[in-house]
């Protein structure tokens, strides 16, 4: 099979949330999350009091239209952002409480982040982009490291741009070498924020298809989008407007 | 292998080459001229050590009655004295034209050349001296206006000219430099001496003493104990001069506060610099912010991402350092060999004092590192979802700047854009601003020294009322001389003088240094004096002297109002120093006194007499100084004067002027090296400007400017820039000068300078700036023009 998962190198730290794997237990938990930004017209209230539970091994998309609060929602989660009230829970971790350094720690060992616009370093090669999660959060060895992200790009079926600078790739190939990077320390979560949103149709299907693989096997998938159709094939569609979640209980497949 | 973020740095280097060459070459002019400058100053100064204690210096001099050998030998048998040295000074002239003699110094050498304390050794030709050949100091030789092997008229006042060989050339490190002394130095034997008229016994023991040489109260005491044995044969002491510091050079008195002033200079080359690694480093980070924000989501700790980027700062300063160290030292050992050449130092081998690489080590990468710190941690503290969403450039319209600029009447629209353009980023604009502005006032100042230099030094000269100044070695009736020159062609008025050598007398009962003395009288056509404290010599006002301000550096103590003992003619009188005036003289020159003919003639006895005639003539140009100058010499050789020298105002000025070359070439070169870093901060703002504005370019011509639009809009913002950065160079100009020349007049001169604003200098400084702006924008305006609207419309 051509997205075989790989077997984690023996010196490489076990993550902080990687603990024996319960597939019905919650990796993500919101509770009534409010997020409100001072802007220029007054204050704006993005998130209106969001509680969500998300298991592990789900994949779920988190759909509505632009400006309804998704991104803002995703934000929290990933720590990127932090909620004006309420708390945020991800992968055993209460990550409200973190400062900026703890919260960049554990995110680079427990969520994989995958952009829009791919968001390669374009000074550095696909290999070294892939390698670079590693050397932050100081996972496995220096050779181990490039072993590891050749492995994940042969995953991805682009071992043979692994010396190329990104911009020598189409699209969707960096957004498969992206993909790639949000693997590499092989975190039990990953969040993807509109990422089929700057490939052609055929493309954006190949990488739902990886995500779809990817949760099969026992990642959990989060999934931003305003594609209607593509949050259809998900396990599990989260409908944000106006800042609220709308069907949080809902399951499609 | 590299890890991928050390990579990454590396990469940025590599790809950003402009930028990196800018950044490296801004912090390598900076290191440069700072290494340059102290490794220098350094090594000259060791030479100079060096070279002079190979002479074996005196510990002291004393000047007494004509003595032989047999006095030498018992000097040199004193207690505590190790060595000591019988010298036999005369002075002489060396005929250069017509009417022209260069003022010459010649010394008595043994017959076998050896001399033990002072030690003068053989440089080129013939060594000892052969019969009726002399050897000149090497450094004085141009003065000579003769080469190895010529032969030139050499007179001693009172006797026959003689033609006298040129043999060779000598080396005396114990006598000033000719360029300070503006003397030719000479050496012959007991024959040549004899044959030329002068004297062949000494009139000055020099000696050194055992033990320490450096303690100045053992010196003293030694040095009373050979006045003693002087006197005990019958000959009384007319001057013991002990040089203080002791085992110093004349010269080297120069060397720290020209270590400061250019060492000062040199480290404003390098905080103009910095401001440049501050832009850089910002800009970097501004167009990275996203960058930042995405290594943040994938993992990496603030410390971490701020690492990368101090070890970009790092990179800079090392690849300047590959520049500056190399270059430094071809710097340096340029900078050696003129400084040393003007002191008459030999700078035998290419040497780089460890400590100065040390110092540009840390200077090349203390100084980027610091300098990166306000932006990374302005940029690195940002929250992950700040850093990602990239805000790079400050909204327009907010500021009272951008207010303003909308209501600017009558300016085109690609002129208010580039107006605005300006101010959009104000702290990166401030910082370009300051680096251009500091290299304006440098500049300016550096120009209004050397300015404020030759007027002080005009001024000096103009004080000098006379036109032609006639000097003779003996007394003359000036009732029976006046009338003589006054009849020569074009001389107008005359006043006749004296002149005399003198002695500060201290407490303890030692001398200071000599004094030259010239009693006037008080009423005086030929002297304007220019006083700075006290007043200026009164008629008939025997008990009075004036003092030039030089001399407070050597006797500090000095005050108007104060009664001093000076040492006239072997004999101590008391004087009230009654006031101070500025002349300017080379740093070390000895300082000036004056007094009234009647003051002087009651303690020395010369009543209607002179050895000095300064006069007047109808016109007061260089040409008219030449021929009276050559007309006195005929008339007065002719009528059977004893003449020592005739000098005009004009060739003072030459003369003086050639002194202060040092300090004008080495401000000049200082300058150039400042607007050289000005120039690049700028081109380094244009590029950074223009390149985050690539996308808005693109929607500029998108919707249809002209390459010449774009050209235009970015030209006029360097211009503004460049034009903002003059006219505050200018107003920092003007107390940076002023400070300049208190602090190297006092310091260096012992005189305050006559702050002169090198106006020119502004307009020059103006044209350079325009210039500059025009070039450091149209670089960037042509890389920005040639992407197409698709390109630039795709930038990230």
């Amino acid at each position: 099979m051509v997205f075989d998962w790989l077997k984690r190198p023996k010196s490489v730290p076990t993550p902080v949330a990687d603990v024996p794997i319960d597939l019905h237990a919650p990796i993500i938990e919101l509770d009534a999350v409010v997020k409100a930004y001072d802007t220029a017209a007054g204050p704006y209230v993005a998130l209106k009091g969001i509680d969500l539970v998300i298991n592990r091994g789900e994949f779920v998309a988190i759909v509505g239209k632009s400006g309804s609060g998704k991104s803002t929602l995703m934000n929290m989660i990933t720590g990127i952002d932090r909620p004006t009230q309420g708390e945020v829970r991800v992968a055993g971790t209460t990550i409200t409480h973190l400062d900026e350094n703890s919260l960049a720690e554990w995110r680079g060992r427990s969520i994989g982040i995958i952009f829009q616009f791919f968001q390669l370093l374009p000074t550095l090669t696909v290999a070294e982009n892939i390698m670079l999660p590693m050397d932050f959060c100081d996972f496995g060895s220096e050779s181990e490291r490039r072993e590891r992200a050749l492995a994940l790009l042969a995953r991805m079926e682009m071992s043979e741009h692994a010396d190329k600078l990104p911009m020598a790739l189409s699209g969707g190939q960096q957004q498969r070498v992206a993909i790639a990077r949000a693997l590499a320390n092989d975190p039990p979560l990953l969040m993807a924020d509109e990422p089929t949103g700057n490939l052609d149709s055929r493309t954006a299907d190949a990488i739902f298809t990886l995500f779809q693989d990817l949760a099969s096997q026992g990642k959990t998938v989060v999934m931003v989008t305003h594609d209607a159709d593509l949050s259809s094939r998900a396990g599990r569609a989260v409908t944000v407007t106006d800042g609220q979640i709308v069907n949080p209980e809902r399951n499609i497949a | 292998m590299l890890r991928p973020r050390w990579q990454k740095i590396l990469r940025d280097l590599a790809y950003n080459r402009m930028r990196t060459v800018l950044v490296v070459t801004s912090i390598a002019i900076g290191v440069f001229a700072f290494g340059t400058i102290i490794a220098g100053l350094i090594v000259t100064q060791q030479a100079l050590d060096n070279a002079f204690l190979g002479t074996n210096p005196a510990s002291a001099t004393i000047t007494t009655a004509e003595f032989d050998d047999v006095l030498v030998n018992s000097v040199a048998k004193a207690h505590n004295v190790a060595q000591a040295q019988g010298r036999q000074a005369v002075t002489a002239r060396i005929q250069l034209g017509p009417a022209l003699w260069q003022d010459t110094v010649l010394y008595l050498l043994p017959n076998d050349g050896n001399t033990t304390v002072n030690i003068v050794r053989p440089e080129q030709g013939d060594w000892p001296p052969p019969r009726h050949t002399v050897l000149i100091e090497r450094a004085s030789l141009s003065k000579a206006q003769a080469h190895i092997g010529d032969t030139v008229t050499m007179e001693i006042p009172g006797h026959t000219a003689q033609q006298v060989r040129i043999a060779g050339t000598a080396y005396d490190m114990s006598l000033p430099p000719a360029i300070i002394s503006g003397q030719v130095f000479g050496y012959v034997d007991a024959d040549t001496m004899a044959w030329l008229g002068g004297s062949t016994s000494y009139n000055q023991v020099a000696f050194v003493v055992q033990g320490n040489r450096y303690d100045l109260a053992h010196i003293s005491s030694v040095a009373h104990t050979v006045e003693q044995l002087i006197k005990r044969s019958g000959r009384e002491i007319i001057n013991t001069d002990i040089p203080s510091p002791p085992l110093q050079h004349p010269a080297a008195v120069i060397l720290p506060t020209l270590m400061t002033i250019l060492g000062i200079l040199g480290l404003l080359v390098l905080v103009i610099s910095t401001f440049l690694i501050i832009n850089t480093i910002s800009a970097i980070l501004t167009q990275q912010t996203r960058q930042i924000g995405v290594m943040k989501a994938i993992g990496a700790r603030t410390d971490q991402i701020s690492g990368m980027y101090y070890a970009l700062a790092v990179a800079f300063g090392l690849l300047a350092l590959i520049i500056a160290i190399p270059l430094s030292m071809l710097g340096s050992y340029a900078f050696e060999k003129f400084i040393a050449g003007q002191l008459n130092v030999d700078i035998t081998h290419f040497t780089m004092p460890p400590v100065v690489i040390f110092l540009e080590i840390i200077a090349a990468i203390v100084v980027p590192v610091i300098a990166a710190t306000i932006p990374i941690r302005l940029v690195i503290n940002r929250s992950a979802r700040e850093s990602l969403a990239g805000d790079t450039i400050a909204p327009l319209g907010v500021s009272r700047i951008d207010t303003l600029i909308a209501k600017i009447k009558g300016v085109s629209r690609p002129t208010r854009l580039a107006l605005r353009n300006t101010f959009r980023q104000k702290s990166r604009l401030a910082r370009t601003l300051a680096a251009l502005a500091l290299g304006g006032a440098v500049f300016i100042s550096a120009m209004t020294l050397r300015a404020s230099l030759f007027v002080t030094l005009d001024a000096s000269i103009a004080s000098q009322r006379y036109d032609v100044e006639v000097q003779f070695n003996r007394l003359y009736r000036a009732s029976r001389i006046t009338p003589d020159i006054l009849a020569v062609p074009g001389v107008v008025t005359a006043e006749s003088l004296l002149r005399d050598v003198i002695y500060p007398v201290h407490a303890d009962g030692t001398t200071g240094e000599k004094i030259t003395l010239r009693a006037m009288p008080a009423q005086t056509a030929m002297f304007s004096p220019r006083m700075v404290a006290g007043r200026w010599l009164l008629p008939g006002e025997r008990d009075g002297i004036v003092l030039s301000t030089n001399i407070t550096r050597k006797e500090p103590s000095y005050t108007v109002g104060q009664v001093v003992t000076i040492r006239i003619a072997d004999q101590d009188y008391p004087f009230t120093i009654v006031g101070y005036i500025e002349e300017l003289q080379p740093p070390i020159n000895p300082g000036l006194a004056y007094m009234t003919i009647d003051g002087y003639n009651a303690v020395a006895g010369s009543v209607g007499r002179t050895d000095t005639i300064r006069v007047s003539t109808q016109i007061h140009d260089a040409l008219t100084h030449k021929t009276t100058s050559a007309a006195l010499e005929r008339q007065l050789t002719q009528a059977g004067y004893d003449v020592r020298l005739i000098h005009s105002r004009t060739e003072d000025r030459i003369i003086l002027a050639d002194r202060f070359n040092l300090l004008s070439v080495v401000l000049s070169i200082l300058s150039t090296l400042i607007a050289v870093v000005g120039a690049l901060g700028l081109t380094g703002t244009m590029s950074m400007n223009v390149l985050e504005r690539t996308r808005e370019i693109g929607v500029m011509r998108a919707v249809g400017a002209s390459d010449q639009a774009v050209r235009q809009v970015i030209v006029s913002e360097g211009v503004v820039i460049g034009m903002l950065a003059w006219v505050m160079g200018v107003l920092i100009s003007l107390p940076m000068s002023a400070v300049m020349c208190y602090g190297i007049g006092i310091n260096l001169l012992g005189t305050s300078l006559i702050w002169t604003y090198a106006w020119y200098a502004v307009g020059v400084w103006f044209v350079v700036v325009l210039l500059l702006s025009v070039i450091a924008s149209r670089l960037p305006a042509r890389a920005a023009i040639r992407l197409t609207v698709r390109e630039v419309l795709a930038y990230e």
